[in-house]
């Protein structure tokens, strides 16, 4: 898990939301979840195993086995790093939609937390579904991000 | 005309972070998925030294079957271990995580070197919270701690451990956990002659070496330019960076490393049959419970080692050796 924003107040402040990524295409819901970071909430995805990438299975899997060959030549273990965990994963598509350059858009970042399932301590609490990213809208063949994750080495 | 050839095969494994081990204990990644009446699944022992035995041949595939066979034997002094707390493990999707734990009131003076024991501590109201969470544990661990006091090496200072409990039901393994609290466990509960075992532990610490003695570079020729215990060469001009493959000087030795399979060739409690004579040089006498593993362990002498169920399929050979001779003779020259 991440470490938040560590000024208390701040957080005391700050207005949460808590979104279910159950059923949800990816990029839609990443795109939603980084404005409303930006306009300023701290917001919990919650489900991001089952968050659905639309296309052929092996299409998929073979535009991201491309984006894991990218790393510094000279020395892997500086990165470029490549989540293959649902929640990392998640969490790294919405940093790819931020301005990472700007502390705008790193604290931003920092605000968000990503979670396998629906942790205990969200029991009772409001989730809201992304408004425009339902994947029941697609006719297309489709991969939820845990079998994505799962072809990477990702245990259950 | 002789010439370097083009190409040659690295000269040692990328496979391993050439990093010093964090605690000298080592915690292992993976136990046995074990099923049966519960038991513990580790034990730890000392390092005691090496001698050499002959027994009868008894793997029935060997060409040298039924015949004596002179083997190289690690001996590991094993002083009971003493289980002094129970820790109850949940699945989550991030890993395991503690749920439960809880420590028992009596326990040895020796252990105060190693940890604080807490003042007010109620058992009971400890076990209570433990039985609560027992449906939602998957998995068992005994905290253990040893006894080097009891052997001749002059260490006071417990060394501390969990090891996994091996059990078909939580409920029936939480049961055995709990009377074994404040008990000494001995090797031959937990281990028998003849069958196989993983070893872990930390190998001897080099410190900061060149790339000859650390990955085994060939040393250049006198005339060699600034170095002759360098590489040739560090990589092309561009990238002008250096490689990670490339063998460069640093922390040597002090890793932690398992080895899988070794079997045991005898468990004893008279440590004067085995001991060369004048003792194991830099270790001494064996006092107590000891065992014999069939070839080598990684670390120096005194080293704690941990013996572990394999988590590998081993071989099938649960008889006991029969040895014919176990070597005394002095190692001083």
């Amino acid at each position: 898990m991440v470490k938040t924003d560590k000024n208390i107040e701040t957080q005391l402040i700050t207005p949460k939301i808590i979104i279910d990524a159950d059923n949800a295409i990816l990029g839609r819901l990443c795109s939603e979840v980084a404005k409303h970071l930006l306009d300023g909430y701290a917001v919990n995805i919650v489900n991001c195993e089952n968050a659905i990438i639309s296309g052929k299975r092996h299409s998929v899997l073979n535009e991201y086995r491309a984006m894991h060959k990218i790393h510094t030549h000279t020395n892997p273990r500086r990165g470029p790093f490549h989540p293959k965990r649902p929640d990392r994963l998640v969490r790294r598509t919405v940093r790819g939609m931020l301005p990472w350059k700007k502390s705008k858009g790193r604290n931003a970042y920092h605000r968000l937390l990503t979670y396998i399932g629906i942790p205990e301590e969200f029991s009772g609490l409001e989730i809201i579904k992304p408004k425009h990213a339902d994947a029941n809208k697609l006719d297309c063949k489709k991969i939820t991000v845990g079998n994505l994750c799962k072809e990477f080495g990702w245990q259950e | 005309m002789g010439h370097r050839r083009v190409s040659a095969p690295h000269r040692s494994s990328l496979g391993y972070r050439r990093v010093r081990a964090r605690r000298i204990v080592p915690a292992p990644r993976a136990w046995q998925s074990y099923e049966g009446a519960p038991k513990l699944l580790g034990f730890l022992g000392i390092k005691a030294g090496m001698t050499h035995c002959e027994y009868l041949e008894d793997r029935p595939r060997s060409h040298l079957v039924n015949r004596e066979v002179t083997v190289a034997v690690t001996c590991i002094e094993t002083p009971p271990n003493v289980v002094f707390g129970l820790r109850g493990y949940k699945k989550s999707p991030y890993g395991l995580k503690i749920v439960a734990d809880l420590i028992t009131t009596e326990t040895k003076d020796e252990l105060k070197r190693r940890v604080k024991p807490p003042k007010q501590y109620d058992l009971e109201k400890a076990k209570k919270k433990f039985e609560e969470h027992l449906e939602e544990i998957v998995e068992l661990r005994a905290i253990i701690h040893t006894q080097p006091y009891l052997t001749g090496i002059g260490m006071k200072t417990p060394q501390i451990a969990e090891i996994k409990i091996g059990c078909s039901k939580i409920e029936e393994g939480y049961q055995y956990g709990l009377s074994l609290l404040g008990k000494e466990m001995l090797i031959r509960d937990v281990f028998k002659a003849g069958e196989f075992v993983d070893t872990i532990g930390v190998t001897k610490g080099k410190g900061f070496q060149g790339p000859v003695k650390r990955h085994g570079i060939k040393i250049l020729q006198h005339k060699s330019k600034g170095t002759k215990r360098g590489v040739g060469s560090i990589g092309p001009w561009t990238p002008s960076r250096t490689m990670w493959t490339i063998p460069r000087s640093g922390q040597m030795g002090f890793n932690v490393r398992t080895e899988y399979n070794k079997r045991i060739m005898q468990i004893g409690s008279d440590g004067s049959q085995i001991v060369p004579k004048g003792g194991f040089v830099k270790y001494g006498v064996v006092k107590n419970n000891y065992v014999l593993l069939k070839g080598s362990v990684p670390g120096p002498k005194k080293r704690t080692i941990l013996l572990r169920e394999p988590v590998r399929k081993a071989p099938q050979h649960e008889k006991e050796p029969q040895i014919l001779y176990i070597s005394t003779r002095s190692q001083q020259g």
